[in-house]
């Protein structure tokens, strides 16, 4: 119970200190947020490593008369996420660490109150509360773009906002319609994820609470006609910015989709696939085609992003445990080498003042570490094996042909659409005539090369072991509970000991939404147990 | 005193103010300015008191009292409790010279008093009596700094226009007399519903309407919004923007069972005031004119709550706090909270000439407490988390929905996600934009800006635990 609430309140009561340490001096603010992220990092560690026997959950009561409670609940998928959330969190205050000299403290409390915003969206079971974090991470983005961002960073702020906010309206509505549909069936007022999925729907009802919930999270993954928000908003954003966005934001998307949308409507998620599928392919191939001309490096990597969540979305709705598999895998891998490419820009930027590809070229004789690790994010990228983003895309495209041969077949194009943009990163930086404009620019110093280097360590640990990402999704059969009809076949399990994708091929698929929950016997644990009778000191359920 | 016992609260307010007002003259000097304020303070707090103390001393639930002017109902109570709040806020948060200290706090008084009849009104005289007490009140505060022109113009423009709609207000109530042969609006009520309206009722009920829609400043009878809540000193459009329209609406709650008859009236003024204060906001540059349309905005959220009422509910046998009329209540209190505050800033920061979003570049430098309650009662009238505005927004479109509303829940979010953006022009103005090469002036003494930081904390904590409202309400 304290786990759960401490990783909420570390970030959140943290921003009190940084406010006093920065009133005394500026670089105090800097080390407390710091030691404030690592000790969350850690609280997230001992999380993942405390759910692998099973969820984890807290319910407390907040509001009763609205049925609202503060129920948190974490299992692999989830921890998952908020371990990327935490990391990624230390990531940005280390690579902020020179680059922000104006408003340091604002700027170091906007990045744990969004800390906070992402830590409940991950965590949240009752859905009143995780509408509170999703629209709780909006203020913060918002002034990190509009104060600290680049040169169109007023109209960038405002058209990230006004678009994720316009989506959760619909978001919003479908909930409630859901609540209140849950609350005539049964006469119990409750947000919780785990009530509001047992409700009746008909498929018209399905069909807009579908839509609803899709819109509100599409526009944030983005998927391709949502989307123009995001080239300007990763553009201009400062690096610590672009990081979190990449990283974390687009993620909060897709984990809603999972979470939400397909359970609570399961028949319309079938019914709307192919339109979906139709959609991520589009992404794919139009993020492809739109970044390879750009001429400003993180728009090019800002469109690069799209193409790289349209196989995320791709791998979820196909439908089968290696899609989805692939969709989580390239979650964090995308976090993660995307998130690299945007701090390097970042920091070609601080070193050359531009971004524009036209103005670089040959860097890498001034510059080989941070050469070098361009390379490797590069190839990352686009999907090198090695990299966890190999494994991703692999799975995704397993699972894409699983659903259709043809759909498989293009998913392929795309990876060599992606090996062409990734490609055109380094060579327009790092190769070619060497540029006079920018004469002995610093190589990576030794904060940049941790902060690169842990992430390429990241990379290359999730390649080679992929089961340390797909692991956490499936808890071990528990056989003190008799296994149900819903269980998972050992090789779904562990498909990547074995050494070959061997699930690509399971040859039935099981309705969409099974993939996306936990799938063991022991799953919901949740269900076995009524959380409400259970004295407060044993509602954490291990 | 038996019977009249309920009065006493009206009583002691009303001779407070004009006590108050002997005393004014006598010295011009700072000493007496703090003197009366406290004073005012403790009449607030006195009348509140005795507000509350009547209330428990009544066995009854919902008697009428005092030959069936006002009622003891919980909910009124509540609600003028809150008002003589948002009073006291704003005595303690305005800025007056010496020598108009008594005519200050004393109209402040009389606007409470005019405050609590007509939110506790149980009949329509006692609905025009109240009206008319906060009606001049309120003509005297926005014309206050009467050296200037704007300000007498505002004033002007708020007596003509009140007076017109009065006038609409007074006919209807004559009509519905003539009809009904009563004026206790229980009595009209049950007569009303029991049969058939005539024309001539209806035609009542219709002008009554006009004069609350005035009030509410609810589209189409915003025009007198803008000018007036620009013209006013910072706290007194606070006070018009809650309280003033606070009580109207709770002086309304009784007309509930209008909605039988003229639902589609109130239904289009809240979906006009949505549409309307949302878009006539977009290319505003004057601040106060930017939240005055957001409060023509605001009003049509709170109609949407009002027209679910406390009975039409398909589901209130068990959602008993989410009745259109609980979310009403929770949205005036968190509405107040907000707008109070934010007017009362703006009010700090205004200069000699309109305050334009310009005027506000480099305040967040140059005075970061101020800038940040600013921030925080703006983030709360965009309904965003964790200010009090958001969920104060999700109980009114969850009671509507609740009464089987889809079309306005959804015109008010989609309005909403439109007035956002005028919300952030504030936020960007405040902190994103290179300051002029002139400093904006901010007067605020540190008391004020205690105050303000006490109601921008009171905003997030109230965002937190918006239970609070509910206990608030449940203790009456």
């Amino acid at each position: 119970m304290t786990l759960l609430l401490s990783l909420l309140l570390i970030p959140l009561l943290g921003t009190a200190l940084v406010g006093l340490s920065g009133w005394v001096d500026r670089n105090f603010a800097r080390v407390a947020t710091l030691i404030i992220m690592i000790v969350d990092l850690a609280v997230a560690i001992i999380l993942m490593a405390r759910t692998s026997g099973g969820p984890v959950q807290v319910i407390h009561p907040w509001i009763p008369s609205f049925g609202v409670s503060f129920n948190l609940y974490v299992d692999g998928l989830s921890a998952l996420l908020i371990l990327l959330t935490t990391f990624i969190g230390v990531i940005a205050v280390i690579i902020s660490w020179n680059e922000i000299k104006e408003k340091v403290t604002s700027f170091h409390i906007w990045m744990l109150l969004l800390q906070t915003g992402i830590l409940i969206v991950f965590m949240a079971r009752d859905m009143m509360l995780f509408y509170f974090g999703w629209e709780l991470m909006l203020v913060p983005m918002f002034f990190l773009i509009g104060v600290w961002g680049h040169e169109e960073k007023l109209y960038s702020a405002i058209k990230f906002f006004l678009f994720t906010f316009t989506g959760s309206i619909f978001m919003l509505l479908a909930l409630l319609y859901v609540y209140f549909q849950h609350a005539a069936q049964t006469g119990v007022l409750t947000f919780d994820l785990t009530q509001l999925l047992q409700t009746e729907l008909s498929a018209t009802a399905q069909t807009w609470v579908f839509l609803g919930l899709f819109v509100g999270f599409a526009v944030k993954v983005p998927i391709f006609p949502l989307h123009t928000w995001l080239p300007d908003a990763h553009t201009q954003a400062p690096t610590a910015g672009s990081l979190i966005l990449a990283g974390l934001l687009l993620k909060t998307g897709v984990y809603g989709i999972m979470r939400i949308t397909i359970p609570m409507a399961p028949a319309a998620a079938v019914y709307f696939t192919p339109w979906i599928i139709g959609l991520a392919l589009i992404g794919i191939f139009y993020g492809a085609l739109a970044a390879y001309p750009q001429r400003d490096f993180k728009r090019l990597v800002a469109y690069s992003s799209i193409a790289h969540l349209g196989f995320v979305i791709l791998g979820v709705f196909v439908g089968n445990a290696a899609g989805y598999q692939g969709a989580v895998l390239q979650m964090v891998n995308h976090g993660l080498a995307t998130g690299a490419l945007f701090l390097i820009g970042g920091m070609l930027q601080q070193r050359t003042h531009t971004r524009l590809f036209e103005m670089f070229g040959g860097l890498w004789r001034q510059m080989p570490v941070l050469g070098g690790f361009l390379l490797f994010f590069c190839f990352a990228s686009l999907g090198i094996p090695g990299t966890g983003n190999f494994i991703g895309e692999l799975y995704v495209m397993g699972g894409a042909f699983t659903y259709h041969p043809l759909v498989g077949a293009l998913t392929v194009f795309g990876i060599l659409f992606a090996a062409a943009y990734s490609l055109r990163i380094f060579l327009a930086t790092m190769h070619g005539p060497e540029t006079t404009a920018f004469k002995n620019l610093p190589d990576a110093s030794p904060r940049e090369t941790l902060a690169l280097g842990t992430l390429v360590a990241a990379l290359v640990a999730i390649g080679f072991f992929p089961n340390l990402v797909t692991g956490p999704l499936y808890y071990p059969p528990d056989l003190s509970v008799p296994q149900s009809g819903r269980a998972t076949t050992p090789a779904m399990v562990m498909p990547v000991e074995t050494g070959t994708p061997s699930p690509v091929l399971a040859p039935t698929s099981p309705p969409l939404h099974t993939y996306l929950l936990p799938m063991n016997s022991n799953q919901l644990s949740d269900q076995r147990f009524d959380i409400a009778s259970l004295s407060p000191d044993q509602q954490e359920v291990r | 005193m038996g019977h009249y016992q309920p009065l006493l609260p009206d009583l002691i307010l009303a001779m407070g103010a004009t006590f108050i007002l002997l005393l004014g003259p006598l010295r011009d000097s700072q000493n007496l300015r703090d003197f009366l304020r406290w004073i005012s303070l403790g009449l607030v707090a006195a009348t509140a008191a005795t507000l509350v103390w009547v209330n428990h001393g009544m066995a009854t639930p919902y008697p009428l009292v005092g030959e069936g002017w006002l009622t003891t109902a919980p909910l009124h109570t509540a609600f003028a409790v809150v008002f003589l709040a948002t009073i006291a806020w704003t005595i303690l948060a305005s800025t007056v010279p010496d020598e108009d200290a008594g005519e200050w706090y004393s109209m402040l008084l009389f606007l409470g008093t005019g405050m609590i009849i007509l939110a506790r009104a149980a009949n329509l005289a006692a609905v025009f009596l109240g009206l008319e007490v906060l009606s001049i009140s309120l003509y005297i505060l926005i014309a206050f700094r009467y050296s200037k022109r704007s300000s007498l113009r505002g004033g002007i423009m708020y007596l003509l226009l009140a007076g017109f709609a009065s006038g609409f207000l007074l006919f209807g109530m004559a009509l519905i007399y003539a009809v009904f042969g009563t004026l206790q609006i229980a009595e009209i009520r049950t007569l009303a519903l029991a049969t058939d309206m005539g024309p001539m009722a209806k035609v009542g009920f219709g002008l009554l309407l006009v004069g609350v829609g005035f009030k509410l400043a609810a589209v189409p009878f915003h025009m007198w919004t803008p000018e007036v809540y620009e013209s006013s000193p910072g706290t007194v459009t606070g006070l018009i923007a809650s309280s003033s329209k606070g009580a109207m609406l709770a002086a309304f709650i009784p007309f509930l069972f209008l909605l039988e008859t003229h639902w589609s009236i109130i239904w289009l003024f809240a979906a006009l005031s949505m549409v309307g204060g949302n878009l006539l906001g977009l290319r505003e540059i004057r601040v106060k004119r930017i939240l005055a349309y957001s409060s023509i905005a605001h009003i049509g959220y709170v109609l949407t709550g009002y027209l679910a009422g406390d009975t039409l509910s398909a589901n209130a046998a068990f959602l008993p706090s989410i009745t259109g009329v609980n979310a009403v209540f929770f949205y005036v209190v968190a509405y107040a909270a907000s707008i109070l505050g934010a007017f009362a800033a703006l009010g700090y920061i205004q200069g000699e000439r309109d305050l334009t979003l310009r005027d506000l570049r480099g305040v967040g430098r140059r005075n970061p407490v101020l800038a940040f309650c600013l921030l925080i009662f703006v983030w709360s009238l965009a309904g965003l988390p964790p200010a009090v505005g958001f969920f104060g927004k999700i109980y009114l479109f969850s009671a509507a929905i609740n009464a089987g509303y889809f079309w306005l829940p959804l015109i008010g979010l989609l309005g909403s996600a439109i007035g956002i953006y005028y919300y952030l022009r504030i936020i960007v103005h405040l902190f994103m934009m290179p300051a002029d090469a002139s400093d904006p002036k901010v007067h605020a003494s540190t008391l004020q800006e205690w105050v303000m930081l006490g109601s921008a904390v009171a905003v997030i904590a109230l965002g937190l635990f918006p239970e609070t409202i509910f206990s608030f309400l449940r203790a009456f």
